[in-house]
C-alpha cells in the first residue's frame, strides 16, 4: 500500500509555505523599526555654564572682567547688544565676537522677551567664534 | 539534512522587540517640539543626556512624558544633584525655538538656585 506524504508545492512542504509569509512579515517589521530609528531627527547640543550662586565673584565685578552679549529687544525687534553696538544680524555678531579674546569667556544675557531660537543662536555664534567658556544668564 | 529555521525566527522576533522598545524609550524622553536649528558642538563623543527637561512653546515643562510644575522639577533636580554628589549633574534642556526665553530663563534660574553649574541646550542639526 502506497502511503502518500504531505502535499508539496513547487518542491516545498506545506508547513514551510505557511511559514514563509510569517517570515516575510517579520522581516518587514524589523526593517521598519530599524529604518524609523535611523530617520529620527538628529539632535546635537550646546554646553553652557550657569550663573554660580553664592560665589564671591557674583555681581558687577564679574561683569567688568567678562565679556557680555545681550540678546534683547530694541524698537520692537530682537537684537544683540555687544558693548555699545546694536547688532541685528548674527553674522555681524559672529565677526565682532571673533575679534574678542576667547580666553576671558563670554556671558550671554538673555531678555525674557526674545525667542529661545534667537538666544540659542547667540550661544552657537559664540561657540563658532571660538569661545569655550560660555555662560547663559537670564537678564534681570 | 533539513535546516531548522526556528532559532532564526526567534532571533528576528527578539530584534523586532528590541527596536520597538528602544524607539518607545526615545519617544518618552523627547517631547515633540521644534528645537533651535543649530549645528551644536558636533562632538564625536557621546555624552550622557541625564535628566531631559522639555520646555514647550507655551512654557509648560515636560519630563519623561509627564507635564510637571516647577515644584516637581525642583524635586527631580534635587534628587539628581544629591545622587551626583561632587560630580557634575548631567542635564539637558530641550526648548522649542518659538518659546519665549522667559520660560527657559525660569528653568535656568531654578537650576542655578539648586546648584546646577552647567546644562546642555539641545539643538536640531539643520
Amino acid at each position: 500500500m502506497r502511503i502518500r506524504g504531505p502535499r508539496r508545492h513547487a518542491g516545498l512542504p506545506m508547513a514551510a509555505q505557511e511559514l514563509t509569509s510569517m517570515i516575510d512579515v517579520t522581516f518587514l517589521l524589523l526593517v521598519y523599526f530599524m529604518v524609523t530609528s535611523v530617520i529620527a531627527v538628529r539632535e546635537d547640543r550646546l554646553r553652557t555654564a550657569l550663573e554660580a550662586q553664592g560665589t564671591p565673584e557674583a555681581g558687577d565685578q564679574r561683569d567688568f572682567q567678562e565679556q557680555v552679549v545681550e540678546a534683547t529687544v530694541a524698537d520692537g525687534r530682537p537684537v544683540y547688544r555687544l558693548g555699545g553696538l546694536v547688532l541685528e544680524d548674527r553674522g555681524e555678531l559672529g565677526s565682532r565676537l571673533a575679534q574678542l579674546p576667547t580666553s576671558l569667556g563670554l556671558v550671554v544675557r538673555v531678555d525674557d522677551r526674545v525667542s529661545t531660537g534667537f538666544a540659542v543662536a547667540a550661544l552657537q555664534t559664540a561657540r563658532d567664534a571660538g569661545f569655550e567658556e560660555i555662560r547663559y544668564e537670564p537678564a534681570r | 539534512m533539513p535546516v531548522s529555521i526556528t532559532p532564526m525566527i526567534d532571533v528576528v522576533f527578539l530584534l523586532v522587540i528590541f527596536f520597538m522598545t528602544t524607539a518607545k524609550f526615545a519617544r518618552e524622553t523627547r517631547a515633540d517640539l521644534d528645537l533651535p536649528l543649530e549645528r551644536g558642538e558636533q562632538l564625536d563623543r557621546s555624552e550622557e543626556q541625564g535628566l531631559v527637561v522639555n520646555v514647550l512653546v507655551d512654557g509648560s515643562l515636560e519630563v519623561l512624558g509627564d507635564v510637571i510644575d516647577e515644584a516637581r522639577l525642583r524635586t527631580l533636580v534635587l534628587g539628581r544633584v544629591g545622587a551626583a554628589g561632587d560630580d557634575p549633574v548631567a542635564l539637558t534642556v530641550r526648548a522649542d525655538r518659538a518659546a519665549a526665553a522667559a520660560h527657559v530663563n525660569r528653568v535656568v534660574d531654578l537650576l542655578s538656585d539648586l546648584g546646577v553649574q552647567s546644562i546642555r541646550v539641545a539643538t536640531e542639526v539643520p
